[in-house]
């Protein structure tokens, strides 16, 4: 319903478009909503000459449409237009887009209303007719807006985001120093536990880099070297003396620390050391060392347990067991060939009554000099005093060796049977070997009845000879059956019988074990046992 | 004539009993207690075997075997040892001893032992010439 005045005055506003204060500025996409086509275009051409993109639409329902459409930024509407207002399609264009500029154009005597428009959302009231200051300004504003808007609800999108980032950031930063902590904690923990138990060995303990410089030693290692309370210097242990077990100094090279720290592992390697004050010191080392993924060693331990005490108790034993197992031997000597002398003179006098006696004293002399055999025999084998001497020789023909060794009624009750090829010709010590076979037999006869049968069977395998000695004795409690080869171990039965120091089956386990063999037993109490003497056909490389 | 035995032990119970052991299976004994008077013996003495103790204060029986093997190569040489392992057998057999016997003395063994030597040293003399052994006159054969 614009007038050709209004026209005109649109019109005649254009020019003072350049003077106005408004700057142009990029241009915004602006709907124009009219029924009165005139008016609608000549508002158009004023605002696509202020730079802007227009499009018209006669009613509301078109404006709704090309708002969906076209996605305006500012909409100039009449107050009056076809099926609705200005001021309900304000509302409803909001209802599309919330922060969308309406500016509803209207007559001045319209002013009441256009007001309640802006009460109701709409962005600007724009009195008819439109002046071009006024029209350019009105939409630069609302373009302005509209931008400061968007801009702003990118900036709190922006922010919104980046603050969740921070959040979970600094959550994970949070539980990252939490775990931080705690594994913090866990290995000092962990150390502190290391550490006491370092300090709490009775093994010195010495930890190097891998310049040789010290990283750690423990009490043991300053209480058996001597040292303060710092750690000691390269060239302080470089001045340890240190010696081979022929008590020569240990050269540079072997020392245990220089070994570790070559990468050498070792172990049980005996040294002395000599202390400032003279004492000797015995000592067993152990060494290794931490490499890095390449091979190069970061770090070297090396390990020393003073044995001093050990190897003086060893000494001890063994000069008491060659005491009792040697000097015992002569006065017995003296009682067993008196008793044999004293028995003749008297048989030749037909005293047959004190000869009873003096066969007691044999009886229980002979029995001595046995256990002082075994006792020589078990500590000669333990101390390996008795290489063993590996030469062929025949299983069977040693096996009858010893039958024929044995006194007739008890030879007797023996009987052999072999399994497979004979001869079975193995590399052993001949006189260890019978000694073990005359065990196993005197046993097998010793715990079985007088007339009950023992039965031997000689066997092998392509790599092993196998000799069972089975018997139908008192057999063996399955609590004694695993120390039965066990050093001074006696079963009940065996303390009855009262012979010997329980190193029978020790000695025979010791002799089989140095001929990479074994002995395996199995038993059942009152059936009887069954002893299996295992050797290789061949000993193990030397 | 008895075979005539020189017995060498510390002990004076071992060197008594000993000497009456062997005198009842007929052989002379002469007893003495070291090695020094062992040899002392041996260089005025003819005797037909040589009975020692290993273990003796003095003079070792190693070191007595060795000397006797030395001088009188001949000469059969008994060695008794309380403590018999494979190790001392070797050196006592290579010190010259013909025999290692362990303590207690087993009489059968050791006449066994002295009637093996015995046969040995005979045998030894019927071939031998008798410049070869030792400056001593030696006694004929005693045992019959």
């Amino acid at each position: 319903m614009a007038t050709s005045a209004e026209r005109n005055a649109v019109h005649a506003k254009r020019d003072q478009r350049d003077s106005s204060s408004v700057a142009p500025s990029a241009g915004g996409r602006v709907l124009i909503v009219g029924d009165d086509a005139i008016s609608a275009d000549a508002l158009s051409t004023l605002v696509t000459d202020e730079g802007h993109e227009t499009m018209t639409a006669r009613d509301g329902s078109a404006a709704l449409a090309l708002v969906k459409q076209w996605a305006p930024d500012v909409v100039i509407t009449d107050l009056v237009i076809p099926e609705t207002d200005g001021i309900e399609l304000c509302r409803r264009l909001h209802g599309i887009d919330p922060d969308l500029p309406v500016i509803i154009a209207a007559a001045p005597e319209h002013a009441e209303a256009a007001f309640a428009g802006l009460r109701a959302g709409a962005y600007d009231y724009l009195p008819k007719p439109a002046e071009v200051a006024a029209v350019a300004w009105s939409i630069l504003r609302a373009l302005e807006r509209r931008a400061s808007r968007r801009e702003r609800a990118q900036l709190r999108a922006r922010t919104d985001e980046l603050w969740e980032q921070l959040r979970a950031v600094n959550e994970r930063l949070v539980v990252s120093s939490i775990r931080e902590q705690e594994r913090a904690e866990a290995e000092a923990e962990q150390a502190a536990e290391v550490n006491a138990l370092l300090e709490g060995l009775s093994e010195a303990v010495f930890v190097a880099d891998a310049s040789g410089r010290m990283r750690m030693i423990n009490h043991a290692a300053r209480a058996i070297f001597g040292m303060g309370p710092e750690l000691p210097a390269v060239a302080a242990l470089e001045a340890l003396d240190i010696r081979d077990i022929h008590d020569q100094p240990l050269a540079g090279e072997d020392r245990p620390l220089r070994r570790a720290l070559r990468g050498e592992d070792f172990s049980e390697f005996e040294v002395f050391y000599l202390r400032p004050d003279g004492q000797r010191r015995c000592l067993v080392t152990t060494g290794t060392s931490v490499k890095q993924a390449n091979g190069v060693v970061a770090q070297a331990i090396v390990i020393f347990r003073d044995v001093t005490s050990l190897r003086r108790l060893e000494q001890q034993r063994e000069e008491y067991t060659a005491l009792i197992s040697h000097d015992l031997r002569s006065p017995l000597n003296v009682v067993l060939m008196t008793v044999d002398l004293l028995k003749k003179s008297l048989s030749e006098k037909q005293l047959t009554s004190d000869t009873e006696h003096l066969i007691r004293i044999e009886r229980n002399a002979e029995r001595m000099a046995t256990m002082l055999d075994e006792l020589n025999e078990a500590t000669s084998l333990e101390s390996q005093a008795t290489p063993v001497q590996h030469a062929p020789c025949d299983f069977g023909k040693l096996l009858d060796n010893v039958i024929a060794q044995l006194n007739e009624p008890r030879a007797r009750r023996i009987t052999v049977e072999t399994v497979g090829a004979a001869p079975c010709i193995l590399l052993a010590d001949a006189v260890q070997l019978e000694r073990c076979i005359t065990n196993l037999l005197t046993n097998a006869l010793k715990y079985s009845g007088p007339d009950t049968p023992v039965q031997v069977r000689l066997s092998r395998t392509t790599d092993h000879a196998k000799l069972d000695v089975i018997d139908r004795g008192i057999g063996i409690a399955p609590e004694d059956l695993k120390q039965i080869c066990q050093r001074y171990y006696r079963t009940a039965a065996s303390r009855a019988q009262a012979e010997g120091l329980g190193l029978g089956l020790y000695i025979t386990r010791m002799i089989a074990e140095a001929h990479g063999g074994r002995i395996d037993v199995r038993s059942e109490v009152g059936k009887g046992s069954t002893f299996s003497l295992i050797l290789p056909l061949q000993p193990a490389a030397a | 004539m008895q075979p005539k035995l020189l017995f060498i032990d510390d002990d004076i119970d071992t060197r008594d009993v000993v000497r009456e052991s062997l005198i009842a299976q007929g052989f002379h004994v002469v007893c003495v207690q070291t090695g020094a008077e062992a040899i002392a013996r041996l260089e005025r003495e003819e005797f037909e075997a040589v009975i020692s103790d290993l273990n003796m204060p003095g003079m070792s029986g190693l070191e007595l075997c060795r000397r006797v093997h030395r001088n009188w190569p001949n000469l059969p040489l008994l060695v008794l040892t309380g403590f018999l392992s494979t190790g001392t057998s070797v050196e006592a057999l290579r010190a010259g001893a013909c025999e290692v016997l362990s303590k207690p003395i087993r009489m059968q063994e050791l006449l066994l032992a002295l009637t093996r030597a015995l046969a040995g040293r005979r045998v030894e003399r019927k071939h031998t010439p008798r410049r070869a052994t030792p400056a001593h006159e030696p006694n004929p054969s005693p045992r019959s």
